[in-house]
């Protein structure tokens, strides 16, 4: 019996060891001091039509790739549904309310109208950029202007600022990408590159294909980001459009097409690493700052609501050196991407710079450990909306439309598509998840310190 | 075999002691403290809202005269609060502060018959009902300050009338078919109120305190009151066929001439006091004689309306606190139920040459009672902070386990039953009148009362000093009253407005009601 015992001991012993010298070993992988960092953002592209995330069509091959060799969320969620303040959340770590870049204009009253701009509205907060910058790194921005405008302050900590055609696609962004990339490759660089290709309102330069449509279209619609723009106003000014399945099938069709060519066009920069061997010393992060409506609540085009389809985003982080091809589950937020970074490249921050980060860092995840993090999530469009969210680590959605007072309660486990409004159904839920929200809310300083839906709209 | 048979004893002794000191401790544990089988978070909650009561004729508040039993031996079972403010002594206001623990500054909430509660706002009862509670109301269903404000009762299920003097049966009666779940009852007794308590008539060692002549005096103010009320009924006969229908109007043509029945007229306030038509009605019932004597009584005729005053408190103590109490063990859940008993604000009897309250902001309207019973909590706790109306939302949350809402301006004081100050006491608080434009903030030992528009310190009271607010120090200390000014602009300045108060008086109010309501709060 007792032999028996110690057998099974050693035995055990011998399994664990090199288990454990190897995790130690996994361990000291994390560790990507003097990497490059190249963040890659999607615009518009909506976790649902990501092949690697379930979606049926391969429109995705380039993220589908490095999601094989990398890390893949599945449940990744964007601070807000438009470019403007999802982005910046991403460079700051911060929530809109925070960073106040929530809309595009800090000042709208008919006659005068002030572009939002990050130093203006948030003196003394860094960026990413600026971080790295500081820590050695030269910076280049290549993007498609519009939502991360340099306007915006989106140029801060870049050494080169690429934005000068509108709602461009990475065929625009990616040849200076490259080209600065060849003049740096033997400096620490940090590059953000992005694309409005799968954007509504970016139509690719050739026209459409439409070979993802399949059967044909047997519908009025004629696509293009002119009807794209007819749509999203009507269904802002009407509560809603009106939309038949196969219209619905044929813009998704349109969308399918511009995904699969900004996968095309980062392919050329993919291979651009490559050539210049700088693939096996580059963490990469592939992501998107937002989804888009097809229909889902009766509207198009994104920035208005608060659902799934639009904060649901699809994200990836490539470790040089390290297959993963694992896939996390856990929910993480776009607040997270700028702590994991710099925990990656073991930047030191300051004070100051730790204690403006909201999110944090994803690298236990990365090792196998599991968080339960809420997702707070706000938009401020235009002036038709001023709404919050909370998304639970398990699975619960509660939105709350400011301007209205409406308030709306989703089980995402049961009622993944939010049809089935809950709040005065669940009305603990409900309530906990409000004084929850409101609570979030109230520990970020707005300008007038008053949420009542005068003093926000006076905002814009 | 001697020897393992006296082994065998032994061990059967060791265990029947090992057996007996399990089911000791077993014992001791049901018997402790905290041993209360219920758990906080199912514990019924009886509040108790005493209109206009002062404290300081409480017997465990240090009143020589023994006038309120009952509420002293809950005090000696539980905490006694001892700086209990409200932030408006008046009961609309007031109350809705202690619903909804939000300052008047922030629900703008002054005016009956006008001013409404906002729907984003939650209630105490509306909480408690999402988390299972029966809830229910009892007080004066018609009433503009309580009963028919709207949006004030958010969450009870029931709301019954209960007028002054009335048996307090229908709460008890309710009690005993809710109590096998968790429950919320809240009572607003105005028989503690200026001017109502003489009407009760009842004698008791209290009220045979005041001279005949002036019990006289009293009980014709009581008829005028009456006949006033009738005959405003009959000029308005058109308004009862509308509010009641011609089918009652029949039944109570009694009223319309006299001799008139005053249990008519009782019944009718019953009949009437779930009907919402009854408010303009109601607000036509202008011109009440006793209120109008009382406030022209002088000191020494005051001595004698408190005697009346004690008399109520005695009566109330005894048929409402005394029952409930008696009825919560009959029933077996008095360990599970906590007892809030608190007013919505004082009363001047003459302390600066006023009798009522509202527009004067001295301690003597502002200070209320607060006695808080929690089982199982350490007893004869006397807490000193001080602590306001927006506190009892957040903390019975608190007590119970539930969130407190985000809109909470109050803090929990769950901590200071235990005896120990809580983290974050309140190191001022403050408070705003009606009709005369005032504001104060009050600390430990100074209050500063201002003008609410322009911030101009008018009064500043050492209360050390001068507890009774007779010295006015402000020429000499202005560094204090500068002091005090800037924390009461910092405590309402982050303070969300709930209404904008751009809400219109309700059809049959007339011009001269309105001022009327605006000035004094009362119609």
């Amino acid at each position: 019996m007792r032999k028996v015992f110690l057998k099974m001991l050693c035995l055990a012993v011998l399994i664990a060891g090199p288990m454990a010298f190897s995790w130690a070993q996994e361990d000291q992988r994390i560790d990507f001091s003097g990497y490059n960092i190249v963040f890659v953002s999607f615009d518009a592209l909506q976790a649902a039509h990501t092949h690697c995330l379930g979606y049926s069509k391969e429109t995705t091959p380039q993220i589908d790739a490095f999601a094989s060799k990398g890390f893949l969320f599945t449940q990744a969620i964007a601070q807000s549904s438009w470019t403007v303040p999802s982005s910046m959340s991403w460079f700051t770590s911060m929530y809109p309310s925070e960073h106040r870049v929530v809309n595009k204009y800090s000042q709208y009253d008919g006659e005068k109208k002030v572009f939002s701009n990050l130093t203006e509205l948030s003196p003394g907060v860094v960026t990413l950029a600026e971080i790295l910058r500081e820590n050695g790194y030269v910076t280049g921005g290549f993007t498609g202007d519009a939502g991360v405008s340099a306007k915006f302050g989106f140029g801060k900590g870049f050494d080169v600022y690429v934005d000068d055609k509108k709602f461009a696609g990475l065929d625009h962004s990616v040849p200076p990408a490259i080209e600065w990339l060849r003049a740096n490759k033997d400096r620490k660089f940090m590059v953000f590159l992005h694309g409005y290709d799968s954007h509504g309102q970016h139509d690719p330069a050739e026209g459409y294909t439409l070979r993802f449509l399949g059967a044909p279209y047997k519908g009025t619609l004629k696509g293009g980001k002119e009807e794209q723009g007819l749509l999203r106003e009507r269904g802002l000014n009407e509560g809603r459009i009106q939309l038949t399945k196969e219209d619905v099938r044929f813009w998704r069709a349109l969308y399918d097409e511009k995904i699969y060519d900004a996968n095309q066009r980062f392919k050329a920069f993919v291979d651009e690493l490559n050539n210049l061997g700088l693939m096996d010393k580059t963490v990469i992060v592939l992501t998107a700052d937002h989804g888009t409506e097809f229909y889902e609540h009766q509207r198009f085009d994104h920035g208005f609501s608060l659902y799934d389809e639009l904060i649901h985003v699809p994200l990836v982080i490539y470790l040089p050196g390290v297959k993963a091809g694992k896939t996390i589950t856990d929910q993480v937020r776009g607040i997270d991407l700028m702590p994991t970074i710099l925990d990656l490249l073991k930047i030191t921050l300051t004070d100051k710079e730790a204690a403006q980060m909201r999110g944090r860092s994803l690298v236990p995840l990365l090792k196998g450990a599991h968080v339960q993090l809420d997702a707070y999530t706000e938009t401020d469009y235009r002036l038709y909306t001023h709404k919050r969210a909370l998304r639970t680590s398990d699975g619960w959605k509660f939105i709350y439309a400011l301007e209205s007072d409406q308030k709306e309660l989703y089980n995402l486990n049961k009622d993944p598509q939010e049809k089935h409004n809950l709040v005065n159904v669940e009305q603990r839920k409900a309530y906990e998840l409000e004084q929850q929200l409101f609570t979030w809310l109230k520990s970020m300083p707005l300008k007038s310190g008053n949420y009542s839906k005068e003093s926000m709209i006076k905002e814009y | 075999m001697f020897r393992s048979a006296v082994i065998f004893q032994m061990m059967r002794f060791l265990v029947g002691v090992l057996l007996c000191a399990v089911s000791a401790t077993g014992v001791c544990a049901a018997d402790g403290p905290a041993a209360s089988s219920a758990k906080p978070d199912k514990f019924n909650v009886v509040l108790v809202i005493l209109d206009a009561l002062r404290p300081d004729h409480l017997g465990c508040y240090g009143y020589a005269k023994n006038t309120s039993p009952n509420i002293d031996a809950l005090g000696k079972e539980g905490a006694i609060f001892k700086d209990a403010f409200t932030p408006f002594p008046l009961t609309l206001p007031g109350v809705v502060s202690m619903f909804t623990s939000l300052y008047p500054q922030s629900h703008q909430i002054k005016h009956i018959y006008k001013d409404r509660l906002s729907d984003k706002v939650y209630t105490l009862a509306q909480i408690v009902r999402i988390y299972g509670y029966s809830t229910a109301w009892f007080g004066a269903t018609s009433d503009p300050h309580t009963g028919a404000a709207p949006g004030l009762l958010r969450g009870f299920e029931k709301k019954r009338l209960l007028m002054p003097m009335w048996s307090a049966d229908p709460v008890l009666s309710w009690i005993k078919q809710h109590d096998q779940k968790p429950f919320f009852v809240t009572v607003h007794s105005y028989q503690t109120h200026e001017v109502i308590f003489p009407y009760a008539g009842f004698k008791n060692q209290f009220s045979l305190q005041a001279p005949s002549l002036f019990r006289d005096e009293i009980g014709r103010i009581d008829e005028t009151g009456w006949r006033i009320m009738q005959e405003n009924l009959k000029s308005h006969p058109g308004l009862l066929y509308d509010a009641l229908g011609k089918a009652w109007v029949e039944k109570y043509r009694s009223l319309l001439t006299p001799p008139y029945s005053k249990k008519a007229v009782r019944d009718l306030y019953r009949v009437a006091g779930d009907n919402k038509r009854w408010n303009s009605i109601f607000a036509m019932l202008e011109g009440d004689p006793g209120l109008t004597l009382f406030r022209s009584y002088g000191t020494q005729k005051t001595g004698y309306l408190l005697s009346l005053l004690d008399a109520s408190i005695w009566e109330v103590d005894r048929d409402l606190i005394g029952r409930l109490v008696a009825t919560l063990k009959e029933r077996g859940v008095y360990d599970k139920t906590i007892i809030i008993i608190t007013a919505d604000h004082g009363n001047e009897y003459k302390d600066h040459g006023q009798i009522g309250h509202g527009p004067a902001l001295y301690d003597e309207s502002l200070r209320v009672p607060l006695i808080v019973r929690v089982p199982g909590a350490k007893p004869g706790i006397q807490v000193d902070s001080l602590v306001e109306a927006v506190d009892i939302l957040p903390s019975v949350c608190d007590i119970l386990g539930m969130p407190v809402p985000y809109q909470a301006q109050g803090i929990s004081w769950r901590r200071d039953l235990e005896g120990s100050p809580a983290q974050a006491a309140h190191s001022f608080v403050i408070s705003e009148s009606i009709g005369t434009d005032l504001v104060a903030i009050r600390s430990k030992r100074w209050k500063l009362i201002m003008e609410a528009k322009s911030g101009k310190p008018k009064e500043l009271f050492d209360l050390e000093k001068d507890p009774h607010e007779l010295n006015n120090v402000i020429a000499d200390r202005f560094e204090m009253s500068k002091e005090l000014q800037d924390e009461y602009i910092l405590k309402v300045k982050e303070l969300p407005l709930y209404q904008d108060g751009s809400s219109e008086f309700v059809a049959g109010v007339s011009d001269a009601l309105r001022e009327k309501i605006k000035k004094t709060g009362y119609w």
